[in-house]
């Protein structure tokens, strides 16, 4: 395939570069509602325990309700992801080491600290893979500069 | 890796559930918002690798048919953008321009690749109206990932350098017949031996010889009369008569016949500076005279020429073909015009309609030799004077030529052969070298006369290949 300045959907930003130039960026595949679907359902699930259940749940149907999620979740994923098994594989594999982490947490101590440790935990696992892509992108040394 | 404003607003959901259950006391809540975290950190993570293999795939690269333009000229770039595979992620290219080049819209110069598209390209102009030397950066690579979560840019591709040339003769040759001339101004000896300054040599004493050039420090030294002799110097009067009619405007912009013939008028005058010659400056449009310089040595004199040739160009005339300057005339009428008028638009435009050109002295009949008739004769005899023109009229420049050497005067005639200079005078070469041939018998003929001297000036890559084709065009016929 073969792409041209026709063909393609038109840019959603443009930012300037070092040099000052205008950088368009191109527009995501995905639309915004397809986005938010996946995080609106997390949000909405959850939210919705507190009315199901106002006295809380119990270990085992935390355990369940996230299972269910996740399954939902890959549903998502196979047909949104441009790669589904790769995507799926890190959804899996993030959503059963986080959200485990977090459930054997709180049976462990109470909801500030567990809720800042993940917070903690989520952060720097991001920058990990942010300054993995600086690495394998050889732009360290730009982004330094600029910091 | 920039995370964009859909990232923030699932952050933002994500901490919101995190504070409410803290505040509420309810672990559900938290968990959830560790999920939301677990499918942010999974998007990211199929971003990074997404990337990777984008950029493994990917070549850039930038084409331009020329590494050396011309100030103002336009140059075609071409960026091609291929990748192995298909490409994972939507994409654009931008070509990185210089600061100094002239703008061009980003969408031209930027190719956009859609999911799947393996290769992708775009032809733009760009204009150069700085001169120097222009480097591009490599083109700048846009990505963002499939949901809109993150995006990055980076470089990727040739950084490109491009050499703007000035607008000026170059390579200017002068000689004969394609052979380049020595230098023939500066410092000129004369190889006579008299009254001067500088000693030349110690010789015993002849009869005839005047008792006050005795050296007697010499004579005693070497016990027998010595006369020491000194260089004769000479004082060259020189006076240039450069011709800036209308026809002298031929030729590419910045490199035209007067342009060429200017150049070496500034040669001249510095060379006449240097060696402290009365310089004199005669310049001639297609109506007259332009400007009256009688030779001199005073310090301001040499500058006054340097300027007033630099200021100089072709006036406009029947002889002008691809000018649309105004001439003296059109200018005169034009402030005419508005000389009675008051107005704001008048009073700016007024000093636009200044010709600076403007004529010492009318005349009717073929400028230069009246010129020479005119003036050179005024300024008595012995002078060099130098003529700048070209070859469009010989039957009265050779007048002229005869003329300014009366009074016992050397000429010295630069030409610009009008076949180096035409539009398309080289598309034919076999017919353009005949007509430099025409040109060489004249220039030939010129110098044969008495104390005249006759130099071809033009640019010496055109000169050059000329004369390759004419001289494989007579092996040719030989063999």
């Amino acid at each position: 395939m073969t792409a041209s300045a026709d063909s393609a959907p038109p840019d959603t930003a443009s930012v300037a570069s070092e040099s000052g130039d205008r950088v368009p960026f191109p527009a995501p595949v995905v639309s915004a509602m397809a986005t938010w679907l996946a995080v609106v359902g997390v949000v909405v699930g959850h939210l919705g325990l507190l009315v199901a259940s106002p006295d809380g749940i119990g270990l085992v149907a935390l355990v369940l309700v996230e299972g269910t999620l996740l399954v939902a979740l890959v549903g998502v994923e196979l047909g949104l992801a441009e790669r589904p098994p790769a995507a799926v594989g890190a959804l899996a594999v993030a959503w059963v080491g986080l959200v485990g982490a977090t459930v054997a947490a709180t049976t462990v101590w109470s909801g500030w600290p567990v809720a800042l440790g993940a917070a903690c935990c989520l952060a720097l696992l991001s920058y990990a893979l942010h300054r993995v892509e600086l690495v394998t992108l050889g732009l360290v040394e730009d982004v330094d500069e600029r910091e | 890796m920039d995370p964009t404003r859909r990232f923030w607003t699932a952050a933002s959901a994500g901490a919101l559930l995190a504070g409410l259950g803290a505040l509420f006391a309810r672990p559900e809540l938290i968990v959830g918002a560790a999920g939301v975290g677990a499918l942010i950190l999974a998007r990211q993570y199929a971003f990074l690798r997404a990337l990777q293999r984008f950029d493994d795939d990917l070549t850039v690269t930038v084409a331009t048919p020329e590494r050396h333009v011309r100030r103002d000229e336009r140059s075609e770039v071409t960026l091609s953008v291929d990748l192995a595979a298909g490409t994972p992620l939507p994409a654009t290219v931008t070509a990185s321009l210089p600061v100094t080049a002239g703008a061009v819209d980003p969408a031209e110069r930027t190719v956009r690749l859609a999911p799947g598209d393996d290769s992708g390209a775009t032809t733009f102009a760009v204009e150069w109206p700085v001169v120097g030397r222009a480097s591009a950066p490599a083109p700048t690579v846009a990505v963002t990932d499939a949901f809109g979560l993150f995006r990055e840019s980076f470089r990727r591709g040739p950084e490109t350098t491009i050499q703007v040339e000035p607008r000026q003769p170059r390579n200017v040759h002068v000689g004969e017949g394609g052979d380049a001339a020595s230098a023939t101004f500066g410092g000129h000896r004369s190889d006579r031996y008299g009254e001067g300054i500088d000693p030349a040599e110690l010789r015993q004493y002849a009869p005839g010889d005047s008792i006050s050039d005795i050296d007697w420090k010499a004579t005693a030294r070497l016990a027998y009369p010595h006369v020491r002799e000194y260089e004769v110097e000479t004082d060259r009067r020189t006076v240039l008569v450069v011709d800036h009619r209308g026809r002298l405007a031929a030729g590419p912009d910045g490199e035209t016949k007067f342009d060429y013939l200017r150049e070496v008028a500034l040669t001249v005058a510095s060379a006449a500076e240097r060696a402290t010659d009365p310089l004199g400056l005669y310049t001639v449009g297609d109506d007259g005279l332009t400007t009256e310089l009688r030779p001199s040595t005073a310090g301001q004199r040499y500058q006054d020429v340097r300027t007033r040739l630099h200021d100089l160009a072709p006036t406009g005339g029947a002889g002008r073909p691809h000018t649309s300057a105004r001439g003296a005339m059109g200018a005169r009428r034009a402030a005419a015009v508005l000389a009675d008028d008051d107005s704001a638009f008048a009073r700016t435009l007024r000093p636009y309609l200044d010709e600076r050109a403007g004529y010492v002295r009318r005349m009717d009949d073929d400028p230069l030799f009246e010129t020479t008739r005119t003036y050179l004769d005024r300024l008595g005899g012995g002078h060099w004077v130098l003529l700048f023109t070209d070859d469009s009229d010989r039957t009265r420049l050779r007048e002229t030529i005869r003329l300014a050497r009366a009074n016992d005067n050397n000429v010295v005639c630069f030409l610009a052969p009008s076949v180096l200079f035409e539009s398309g005078g080289l598309s034919d070469l076999d017919d353009a070298y005949d007509r430099y041939a025409d040109f060489e018998s004249f220039r030939r003929d010129l110098a044969g006369m008495d104390r005249v001297t006759a130099y071809e000036v033009g640019p010496g890559e055109r000169l050059s290949a000329l004369l390759a084709d004419g001289r494989r065009e007579r092996r040719g016929q030989r063999q």
